[in-house]
């Protein structure tokens, strides 16, 4: 191995495990595992954002969707974007306010329903394990371009060192390891940017050259109906993602949370236009790479200064570990608190809940290892499909239940469920008609749940006044 | 979904490839021989096209089309036992060589491009060039590499600050200052903490 990748890796983990370690001493309670005590302010808190946005499905995912495709797939970020300031405006100050834990603790008092609840739970477990198996994969495909080493050994490391510290910090620890992620990998890709200009010879003649291998690359690969589609998985999914909620309670106020979202924007908007660079500057330099997943790791090993090189590799490693912790945070939560301690031992004690979520997150750690290494699509396209789930079964009762009074339970299950099931019968029937139809199926599994939860809350009996309370606290029914 | 997002996933059929390049002092002569994995009539390569630089194939060196935009050509190898050959003159700028790059890819996981330079100059650094050298026998500096790089970039001389050299006393003053800069702030917060 390189020795100065050896170096930076090296201290990299030796400081993760440092903070893993220094932080288990300050976990007490299950808030404190899973909220950091709600002490991040606004800029750690937009760098956590937006690590836990940036993850292997960009670094990894889209910068090689831009090498394969060119420009086109960038409109995407303005779903990403949109749903951020959904978000902002709509959701994330009520759930602040609010304060529980995960979303399945929000579903479970705005409707009132412990079986609401427990359906939130399972599709937080189905969908996000999907998405651990792109993070895997996206390892796999580092290892492989950069250490010559199985992707099985890779994906085995990265469970090993992420669990390590999810399991003894929680979200203390991970938010500032995140923040130190994410001006790792603004640094890398904003410094890889003029490197990789400066060799390929100029902005003109690295366009020339993509128009002649590929009109399409600096033009549209991609019509607006596929970029529609592609943004409103995105924002969609954003707008009620269960992850990024979790990182809005660790906040100090709902203020913050505003803010830290535009600071989030802010990473997000330079990290994707040096994305985008990347990935079309890499296509000009190895115009035939076997796969476009491995246009990152190429890069950062075989262009750019050992150290720099170095940074970066280390930085997409990051962003996996990030988003890995962020999402076995949430599952692990969905299972002690939301499913043992609801429906299992309810009278559980928070050392029983702590035990158990820690082994539940080992065991979710395992189970995508084996789906990444099937390798059923690339990284992107199953970042793409785990976000249409996410939208079509979570932003109806999130999003619209938090700004629709007449939500009911009823209404709830069935617009998760009619969702979920819509996506993914779309998904394998209906989808092979997208490219002449331009439905997409988040689109569909959208709609579904819209139209069931309205119809069936609206002849379904109200949620109590008690539970509408905290959400609605402007007026009186 | 994802048929539509799929990547170009082509059949890995390069085995090998071996490029050497010799820099004299007006013009510079590629010779490139590509081992497919299988057999196959010809091969589809593609050459950027640089400024200030003029590209002269040797005659059976296949067929040369321009592509559209004039940002390099289209090639049309022909392969005979599972190899290509192709043998051309760059005049002009010599500072970036192109190099034909096949439409196969090669296998990732191993390093069968073989990239050797003649006639670069012996003060140069050469890891700042692209791709990273390294010095072989009898004057060539070499890489190995995974993939078929779509032309080489002589390494700066001595003396002269390249973008990687700047890019990487960024990085490094960066990372200091970071680190500098977080310490403070921890310690400011602990200050104010415990007034």
């Amino acid at each position: 191995m390189d020795p100065t990748l050896l170096v930076v890796l090296i201290s990299y983990f030796a400081l993760v495990v440092g903070i893993g370690i220094w932080s288990a001493f300050r976990t007490r309670t299950e808030e404190d595992f899973l909220a950091a005590g709600r002490t991040i302010g606004p800029f750690v808190g937009g760098a956590v954002l937006a690590a836990t946005q940036i993850s292997a499905g960009t670094v990894v995912g889209t910068l090689g969707r831009h090498y394969l495709t060119g420009v086109s797939f960038w409109w995407a970020w303005f779903g990403v974007w949109s749903g951020w300031l959904v978000s902002a405006l709509f959701v994330a100050p009520k759930l602040r306010r609010f304060g529980a834990l995960t979303v399945p603790d929000y579903i479970a008092v705005r409707y009132n329903s412990e079986r609401a609840r427990a359906l939130a739970g399972i599709l937080i477990l189905i969908s996000y394990t999907i998405y651990l198996v792109a993070q895997f994969q996206a390892s796999g495909e580092i290892a492989l371009a950069v250490f010559g080493i199985r992707p099985l050994t890779a994906m085995l490391v990265i469970v090993a060192s992420t669990a390590f510290y999810t399991l003894l910090g929680g979200v203390r620890s991970s938010s500032y390891i995140e923040f130190l992620q994410t001006l790792i990998m603004v640094a890398g890709v904003v410094v890889a940017v003029p490197v990789l200009l400066d060799h390929a010879g100029g902005v003109a003649q690295s366009i020339s050259f993509l128009e002649g291998l590929d009109g399409r690359l600096i033009g549209w690969y991609y019509g607006p109906k596929e970029i529609i589609a592609f943004g409103a998985a995105f924002g969609l999914s954003i707008a009620a993602a269960p992850y990024e909620m979790t990182r809005f309670y660790s906040m100090r106020d709902e203020r913050t949370v505003k803010q830290a979202i535009a600071v989030s924007i802010g990473f997000q908007l330079i990290i994707g236009l040096a994305v985008l660079a990347i990935g079309l500057l890499t296509r000009v330099l190895f115009p035939a790479l076997a796969s476009e997943d491995q246009a990152s790791s190429i890069m950062a090993f075989e262009v750019l200064p050992p150290i720099v090189g170095a940074l970066l590799i280390v930085a997409m490693l990051s962003a996996i570990m990030s988003t890995v912790n962020s999402i076995l945070l949430v599952t692990g939560a969905a299972v002690a608190h939301d499913l043992y301690g609801k429906f299992v031992r309810p009278m559980a004690s928070q050392a029983q809940l702590v035990f158990v979520n820690r082994v539940s997150i080992v065991a979710l750690a395992l189970i995508p290892v084996f789906f990444a290494l099937q390798k059923y699509g690339d990284v992107q396209a199953i970042v793409v499909e785990q976000t249409k789930f996410i939208a079509s079964f979570f932003f109806v009762p999130v999003v619209i239940g938090l700004n629709w009074r007449r939500g009911t339970a009823a209404g709830a299950v069935a617009g998760m469920f009619g969702g979920f099931l819509a996506c993914l019968v779309w998904e394998f029937t209906g989808q092979r008609g997208f490219a002449t139809h331009g439905i997409d199926a988040v689109e569909v599994g959208v709609v579904t749940s819209l139209i069931l939860f309205v119809v069936v809350s609206r002849y379904t009996r109200p949620v109590p006044e008690e539970n509408l309370r905290v959400f609605f606290p402007e007026r009186g029914r | 979904m994802l048929g539509l997002l799929a990547g170009a996933a082509v059949a890995l059929q390069l085995a090998a490839a071996d490029v050497t390049i010799e820099i004299h002092p007006d013009s510079a002569v590629v010779q490139a021989r590509y081992e497919l994995a299988a057999e196959r009539d010809s091969v589809r390569l593609s050459l950027i096209r640089l400024r200030g630089v003029s590209v002269t194939p040797d005659p059976g060196s296949g067929r040369w089309l321009p592509m559209t935009g004039g940002g390099g050509y289209w090639i049309t190898a022909y392969s005979a036992q599972r190899t290509a050959y192709l043998r051309y003159v760059v005049t002009g700028d010599l500072s970036r060589i192109p190099v034909a790059v096949p439409e196969i890819p090669a296998d990732p996981a191993e390093e069968g491009v073989a990239l050797r330079v003649l006639g670069v100059n012996s003060t140069a650094r050469l890891r700042d060039g692209f791709p990273r050298l390294e010095p072989g026998r009898d004057g060539w500096a070499v890489a190995r590499l995974a993939n078929v790089p779509s032309f080489v970039r002589l390494p700066p001389e001595t003396g002269v600050l390249s973008a990687s050299g700047a890019a990487q006393t960024f990085v490094v003053l960066l990372v200091a200052g970071s680190s500098v800069a977080w310490a403070l702030y921890g310690w400011r917060r602990r200050r104010v903490g415990a007034v």
